[in-house]
Order: C-alpha cells, then structure tokens, then sequence
C-alpha cells in the first residue's frame, strides 16, 4: 500500500474541466477522520465539499485559490504525518521560453543551457542551430580535456548533461573601485563598462574562461565576445560586445551605451544577442551583496558585480566545474581584481 | 343623430373613402405592393379607439389601416406612407403592413405581434406605467401557436393587454369553417382570460362592449378577449375573392354604413364627399414630393484596428463573470429586466448564469413557461416600450422557435418605422456540443442569423472577461443583440495561463478582435469566434510544440456586423488562412470572412474547418468524431503548410 494517497478532484458536473479550490478545511499536515471535510471546491454550479474517502494526514498539494484539474490530486493522506509525498503535479506556470520538441532535444543531446534562450520567447530547432553555429562560426578548438577532469566531472555529474556550477567570490575595495572609475572617464556613465573591459583582458590570459564544455572537450572560441546582462522593462537580454579584448576604452563605452540605446528602443537584433563567450552581470543596483549567477549556453563562467556592503564589494565568478575549479577562478579573480585596482 | 355617432360616421367614411382610394391608385398602377382593405370592418378600430389615451399603445396586423386612422387620424401620413413617399409615416419604408405613428404598430407577419403586444404590456406594467395594449387579430391567425403562448403569459402574468379578435370568418381565401376546432371565445377562457363580443353592423352596442372591455384592463383586471364579429365586404388583398357574389351581397346589405345611408342620406352624402375630397387631396400632397426618401444601411464593418496588451484574466469562471454583469445591469438600470425559461432561484438558470439575480432583484427576474417565441416576441415588445429586456433561451437550438420574432420584428422594426424606433434588448444563448447532449442541444447555428441588418450578433470567449463585455453591451445598447454564449465556456476559467510563448492583444473596437500571436512571424492564421477559441488555442500550442508551426489566432467577438479588417491584416501577413468552426460551415461566418478577405485579394491558401456534414450525435464517439477538434487543426494546418 502506498504511503500518501492521493485524493483526486471529483466530476461533479459535466460542464468542468477544472474547479476551483476555494478553502482547505484542514490544517496541513492534520489528521483526519474517513469522511471528514477536506476543502470545498467551486465548480461551474456551486460550491461543494471534498470529502475524505478514508483517513490518514493531509498533506496539500494546491492551494487556496488554485484552479485544479477534475481528476487532478489536490491533497494526499498518508499513513504517517511525515511521509514523503510526490513533488507537485506540472503546474500551469510556464516560464522563460517554450520549446519545440525538436529544439528540446537537440538542446538536450548538444548540452546547451536553456537559459541562452531567456530573450526568446518561442525556440524552434532552427534557433538551436543558430545559435550552436554563431558560438562555432567564431572559430573554436577543441581540445581533450585531461585524464583527471574528465573522470572528475563523469564522477559529479553522472553522465548528466549540463554545468556542473561552482561558485568563487572576491571582494574589492569600494574606494580603489571609484577612484579606478574616475581615472577612466569615459565609464562614468556605466562604470561597470570598465570591469567589462578589464575583464575582456583578463580573458585573454586565462582562455580556458572563454571556452565551454563540449563532449568531454574543451571548446575554446578564438574571439572574446563578452555579454552583459540587461533585465528592464523589455525583459532580460545579453546584448554582446564582439571582440571586446581589443576594443578602446571609448569604443567599449560607446558600445556598451549604442546596446542599451538598442535595448530600449526593442531594436536589439540577434546579431549583437549572439555569440557571447563569456558573461558579466551586474547586480550592484540591487543591493546584492552575493549571487550565484547562471551559466550562459556553450560558456563555461559568468562573472557577477556584487552590491558594496562595508566599503568592498565581491566580484562573483559563477563557473562550470568540468571545465575549471576554485583555485583556477580564484586565479582569475585575482588578476581582475588587480587591473582594477591598479587604475586607481 | 348625435355628436359623438357623427364623429363615428365621419371616421369610417374617411376610413373607407382611404381603402377605396387605395384600390383605385393601386389600379391605376400608382401604389406599389399590395393593400389589405378593411371595407365592412371600419367600425372595430373606431369602436375601441374611442375608449383609448395617448398613453395607450395598439398593435396590429396587415389589415391595420382602419385601426391606425382611427387611432391616429392622419389619414394623409398613411396615404403618403403607402404612396412610397418620405412623409409618409415611415418615409415609404414600411408601407401598406408596417405603419408606425406615436403608440401604433403593425406587421403582417401573421400572430407575432401578440407577443409583442404583451412585451409591451409587461414593461408597462412593471414599471408601473400608465396605459394598456390593444393587439388586433384575425380569426385566421388563430392557427398561429404564439398567440396561446402569449394569452398563457400575458393571463398568468395579469397584463394590461387587449386581445380584439376580428371574426371576419374567412382567412384570405379559407372559410373558417375547414381550419377552425372547437370555439374562439372558448380559447381565451382556457387561459383564465376574460372574453366579451360586440359585432359591427350594430355600432352602439360594440362601442359599449369596447368600453367595458378597455375599462376591465386599464382597472388591471388582467387581460381581456374581446370578439367582434364583422364582415370583409372586399377582396382580402386585391381582386382576390372567390366567395360567391350572392355571399358577399347578402353581407353587404348587413354593412352599417348602408344602414345610416339609408337612415341619413344628407348627412352621409355630407360626410362621404368631405372624406373623398380630403383623401384627394392627401393623394395629390403626397404626389408632389417625389417617391424614395432617405435610407439606411447596416455598415459593412471594415475597420483598421489598433492593439493593446490584453488584460489578465479575472480569478473566475465564466459564468460567474455573466452572472456579476447582469447583476451589474439590474443595478444600473431600471429598465432592465430578465426573463426566460428556469431562471429564477434556487435553480437559477440551467446553467446558473441568473443564480441568486431573482432574490436580488425580486420581480425582476422572472421564470416564463416554455414559450421561445413568446420570450423573444415579449422582449421586442417591451423594448418598443422602453425597457432593456434581457433574455434567456436555455439553448441555442431554440433560437428556431424564436426565428419569426428575431428576423421578422425585432431586425425590421428600427428600419420599418423610419429609424423612429428600435428595439434595443438582449438575446443570450448557448450554443455548442461536446456535452453528448445530441442532434438538437448541441448545434452552433449562429449563421442562421448573421447579416440581418439592424441586429447585432456577438460572441463571447473565455480570453475577454465577459463582465467588461456585457458592461459594453450594454452601454451601447441600440438595437436587438444577440449574445452567443456556450456550455463549455460557463465552466472555463478566465485566468487560464496562455499557451506558452504567444501573446495575448486585444483590437479597440468595441466589441474587440482576440488576437494572440506567437512571438515570431505566423505561418498560418487562424480564424474562429465563440469558444472554438479554446481548441483553437491548444492547436496553436501543438503545432509549434510538435510541428514548429506558428500561428496567429485571430477570434472575433463581433460576428455581425462584422470586421474583416484585422483579420485581414494577419492573413496579409502569414499568407494562409485556417478558419475552424463548430457548426456547419456552409454559408457560415467563415464563408462571409474569406469572401471579405478574397474580395480584397488578401486570400491565397486557404481551408475551412467545421462540423462534419450531419447532425450531432450523442454517442460521446460519434460526437467527437464530428466535431473538429485541436488534433483536426494540427492535421490540416499541416496539410495546409505543405501544400
Ligand atoms: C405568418 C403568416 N402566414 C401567412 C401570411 C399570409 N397572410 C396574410 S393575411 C392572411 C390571412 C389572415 O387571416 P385573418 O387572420 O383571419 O385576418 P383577415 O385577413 O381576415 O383580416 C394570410 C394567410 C402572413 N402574412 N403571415
């Protein structure tokens, strides 16, 4: 007998494909009589009462207010009142963008993360290849990953598709940050424009940052194209600046102002949304002081601006474990956090 | 003689001087269409007439002129009427059946005016206004079934409404004897109605019969039944009478006019030329304006639209919205009532649209009997007097029952009458199958009442909350409106989440365009109204899950009259248009959308979906095999794509 019975919505009424759960009559996790009230559901009629077929511990599965399919699980009993339940039904809330089946799976058999299709709104396979051709149409070598990592990740991920994420943070000087950002003037409207640029740099010394995970490979992309999170009023982009590792101060800050310009003008096209290698999000405005940013697909690291708290704030350098690990990002922070400081 | 019997006099002599007149213009081929004379019967209009107010209303049939001079005296707004000319009555629209003037109505649609008549009596009543309901019958339109429907409720209710039936005893060319079972009066008493006679050739007698009959109803006594036995001395319309010449000259010898001519010589050689010298006149009047004055015509619809991010869906179903709108429409507006077949508490309506209404709003929301066209022929009538009636057919497929009222009063009585009046009430029905309620609960047969200009046909969908929908239609209530509502959108909840990666707009029209479009480029668009909207949707999500097709859907709410325009614009742009339908697609809305859109050389791929070519069977099988469905849209948008 299983240990959490599930209690399915009745047909009451043949007009309804779902009702409405209007009041749960039982505390969670309360034990409850065969027979008893459970909740009154409104269907197309009336309001009716859920019943109890049998006793056990109610342990809800939607809640007040909840439209609930008729033959959906609204609440199971269990034996014991600490029994483990089945995680929630697929809810109704579809997030992010939707995806053919086809996309899925080239999605799923190429390991690209989801999340590189957050601007989109619906994803075909054509999208996927798009976007796989515009990371390899940067030109990328591959290279075997060594004896070690490989039996490392297999051991971690269990053979699972995507990113193993780690986590490194480092903190800076507020102070030395500021006065970096007034030695370089032409970040002043975007002064986070000016870790982009340091960060591009910093790239090109530690390229295995600029690479993603492929098939037991490192790929790594001949370019530095860094990315920066955009999250307004027309949803979450990642505009990229191509080729940022030999771009001027001024060009990076004007390009980075032309991108935003674009983003609220809804003029950004997928040509300066693809390609990114690495990406830098800045979370500062929002009073972060830490945060565990998400891997962008076919990249290995995204690097996060932190909000100060007690005059520094951290650099936080999310990135996929198969690829690097903590004294490799540690490495990397380091040598950012230096260029920064150095400037001022 | 006294004052009051020369008056009389004076009135049927110009009553008749005008049928006579009528005859002869007709044959000198100067009317156009055809006249019902009333010669023999001039006494009954003048008889019940004189015991009326102006506040009191009287409708009548295709034998109305007679009742209308009585009632009105302009004999001249008549003859221009039937002359065809702009100051005639109704501007020449209505001609010799469809006079209007101040409280007059007719229409010579056999017995639909009886309930009419009785709508009419019930707002007044209701309201608690002054006046009574005269309605004229033939003895011939007692074959018609609507006339016991509304004796039944106008009885039951214990309206102010006259019944006069005229006992002429022949119906066009049928004696009454080889259509007539049982007796007339015995009719009316059956209902609980209270019956008196009178005949014509004896006038002073019948004014007082009259009299007390119209005194009975206004003391709201209830309804009365008053027979008056008369005779039609001429053809029912023109040179069409068959009855033996020595028939009709023994009635002829029973006419009261030749009794007073026998009786007055001077006097009614008096009255009769001062009658023949004024209709002369009113003929001449009328000829020097020239026929055909101002006209009217629906609009065709066509109207660029502009979109706006559609609203979230309320936390609520359906029906639960139509219920708060017509709440919200009692509240607001005296003039609104609801009436219609199991709509009062507990029951609240079959399917709960009225719940908890008549407790709210005692008196206002009233159970009828069984009675289609009563209900929708009473709904006329008190809009004609006034009020905002709201009524309920239990489902669509009664719509049949109720086709004279809505195609043959309520869509002709604004344009009939020179636009003086209209009848501006709402009609709400549920269409739709997929409940196994078989061939004649199910059908989808708004078609057959699409393009009947002076109406409007709208259709609900669970994407606009049809709370703010009935706000709408209501606040811009001029005319009948037929509101499409469906059993399966009653359940459906309004906040359901779209399907994932489309975007929900709506047009600014006032009774909007749905569209919801995928974020990128459609392949396809896909046309539908009504809850076809809900497969429509799940199609949408499956032909981009399954086959990365796009669609667009574009649903609209306002089905007649109609908008292609922004249908138009999507199909201009994806290049191929699906429409998908519920009932059957011959001659359907479907048809009219792609004729609009071919006309424009906007239609190049194009399939319809509909109804299979049979009635709906029951068997839950049968039925869905019938019915189109989200997998029949995936099937042919596939076959459509790869054509
Ligand atoms: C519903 C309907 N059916 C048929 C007709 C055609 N029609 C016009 S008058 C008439 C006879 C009506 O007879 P009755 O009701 O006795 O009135 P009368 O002509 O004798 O005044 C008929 C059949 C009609 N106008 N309406």
């Amino acid at each position: 007998m299983p240990d959490a019975k599930p209690v399915r919505v009745p047909q009451e009424t043949v007009n309804d494909e779902r009702v409405r759960l209007v009041r749960w009559r039982v505390e969670e996790g309360a034990p409850v009589e065969p027979g008893a009230v459970l909740a009154e559901i409104e269907t197309s009629k009336s309001v009716l009462e859920v019943t109890a077929g049998e006793g056990g511990f109610l342990r809800r599965a939607a809640s007040e207010g909840d439209w609930v399919p008729v033959g959906g699980v609204f609440c199971y009993l269990t034996v014991h009142a600490d029994d483990p339940v089945p995680a929630a039904e697929a809810g109704a809330k579809t997030e992010g963008p939707a995806f053919s089946r086809k996309a899925r799976a080239l999605l799923e058999k190429e390991g690209v993360d989801p999340a590189a299709f957050s601007g989109m709104g619906m994803v075909r396979e054509e999208d996927v290849r798009r976007h796989l051709a515009s990371a390899s149409a940067k030109g990328v070598r591959r290279e075997p990953l060594s004896a070690r990592k490989r039996s490392e990740n297999a051991a971690l991920s269990g053979g699972g598709a995507n990113a193993l994420r780690s986590l490194a943070a480092l903190r800076c000087s507020e102070e030395a940050y500021r006065r970096a950002v007034e030695r370089a003037p032409a970040f002043e409207a975007t002064p986070s424009g000016l870790i982009l640029f340091e960060a591009a740099r910093t790239l090109k010394e530690f390229p295995l940052f600029n690479a993603y995970y492929a098939d037991g490979d490192a790929a790594y992309y001949d370019g530095v194209n860094v990315g920066f999170v955009v999250d307004g009023d027309r949803g979450l982009r990642v505009p990229v600046i191509h080729g940022a590792d030999s771009k001027t101060e001024d060009e990076t800050a004007r390009e980075i102002q032309d991108l935003l310009l674009a983003y609220h003008e809804d003029e950004l096209n997928v040509e300066r949304l693809s390609g990114g290698t690495f990406t830098i999000t800045d979370l500062s405005g929002e009073g972060v002081t830490r945060f565990d940013p998400l891997i962008n697909a076919a990249q290995s690291a995204i690097l996060g601006v932190a909000a100060p708290e007690g005059g520094s704030f951290e650099l936080c350098l999310a990135f996929d474990h198969r690829l690097h690990e903590g004294r490799s990002a540690a490495a990397f922070l380091h040598v950012l956090k230096s260029r920064i400081t150095a400037r001022a | 003689m006294d004052d009051r019997s020369e008056d009389r006099l004076r009135a049927a002599l110009l009553i008749r001087a005008v049928e006579t007149r009528l005859l002869s213009l007709y044959a000198e081929g100067r009317l156009n269409g055809t006249v019902h004379t009333c010669i023999g019967q001039e006494y009954s209009g003048i008889a019940v007439a004189e015991h009326l107010r102006p506040e009191d209303r009287v409708v009548s049939n295709h034998r109305c002129h007679g009742h209308f001079i009585a009632r009105t005296g302009d004999a001249e707004g008549l003859i221009a009427e039937l002359m065809g000319r702009p100051q005639g009555v109704c501007g020449g629209r209505g001609g010799s059946q469809h006079l209007h003037k101040d409280g007059f109505y007719s229409n010579g649609v056999q017995g639909g005016i009886a309930p009419v008549a009785t709508g009419m009596a019930y707002e007044l009543f209701r309201r608690g206004q002054d006046g009574i309901v005269v309605v004229f019958l033939g003895d011939g339109t007692l074959g018609e079934g609507v006339v016991y429907e509304s004796f039944n409720l106008a009885s039951k209710w214990s309206l102010p409404v006259l019944f006069v039936l005229e006992n002429n005893r022949v119906a066009q060319s049928t004696p009454q004897r080889q259509t007539l079972a049982g007796g007339i009066d015995a009719r009316a008493a059956a209902f609980g109605i209270a019956t008196g006679s009178g005949v014509t050739w004896k006038p002073e007698a019948l004014i007082t019969a009259a009299g007390e009959a119209v005194a009975r109803v206004r003391a709201g006594k209830g309804p009365f039944f008053l027979r008056i036995d008369t005779d039609r001395l001429n053809a029912h319309s023109k040179g069409d009478d068959d009855r033996p010449a020595a028939e009709v000259a023994k009635l002829r010898e029973r006419d009261p006019l030749h009794a007073i001519r026998a009786a007055e010589p001077e006097l009614y050689d008096r009255l009769e030329e001062e009658a023949r010298l004024r209709v002369e006149k009113a003929v001449e009047a009328a000829e020097k304006v020239p026929e055909g004055g101002e006209d009217f015509e629906d609009a065709d619809g066509w109207r660029g639209v502009s979109w706006s991010a559609a609203p979230g869906g309320e936390k609520a179903r359906a029906v639960v919205r139509i219920n708060q709108a017509l709440a919200d429409a009692l509240k607001a507006d005296e003039r609104v009532s609801l009436f219609g077949e199991d709509l009062e508490d507990p029951y609240g309506g079959a399917f709960k649209a009225t719940k908890g209404l008549s407790s709210a709003y005692p008196g206002r929301v009233r159970n009828t009997p069984i009675s289609e066209a009563a209900i929708v022929g009473m709904a006329n009538g008190a809009a004609l007097a006034g009020g905002r009636p709201v009524v309920e057919l239990m489902f669509g497929d009664f719509m049949a029952l109720a086709a004279d009222q809505w195609i043959n009063h309520a869509s002709k009585f604004g344009y009939m009458y020179g636009d003086s009046v209209a009848a501006p009430f709402v009609l709400r029905t549920p269409m739709g199958g997929r409940r196994g309620y078989g061939p004649t609960h199910s059908q989808s047969l708004e078609k057959h009442f699409l393009g009947l200009p002076g109406t409007r046909v709208l259709a609900l969908n669970a994407r606009f909350d049809p709370r703010e929908f009935y706000k709408r239609v209501f606040a811009s209530l001029d005319r009948p409106t037929l509101v499409l509502e469906n059993k399966l959108l009653y359940g459906r909840p309004l906040d359901a989440p779209l399907p994932a990666g489309f975007s929900l707009e709506i047009s600014d029209e006032a009774f909007p365009t749905i569209r919801l479009s995928p974020d990128a480029g459609a392949d396809l668009t896909l046309f539908c109204w009504g809850d076809a909207l809900d497969e429509a949707e799940r199609a949408a999500a499956r032909l981009f899950e399954e086959e990365e097709i796009f669609v667009e859907i574009i649903c609209s709410t306002a089905l007649y009259p109609f908008n292609a325009a922004p249908l138009a614009e999507s199909v201009s742009r994806s290049g191929r248009l699906l429409t998908f339908e519920e009932g059957l697609s011959f001659s359907s809305l479907s048809a009219e959308a792609a004729a609009a859109l071919a006309e424009r050389g906007v239609l190049k791929q194009f399939s319809r979906l509909a109804s299979a070519r049979r009635p709906i069977p029951s068997s839950k099988v049968l039925e869905v095999r019938s019915l189109p469905d989200a997998a029949a849209i995936v099937a042919r948008a596939k076959e459509l794509l790869d054509a």
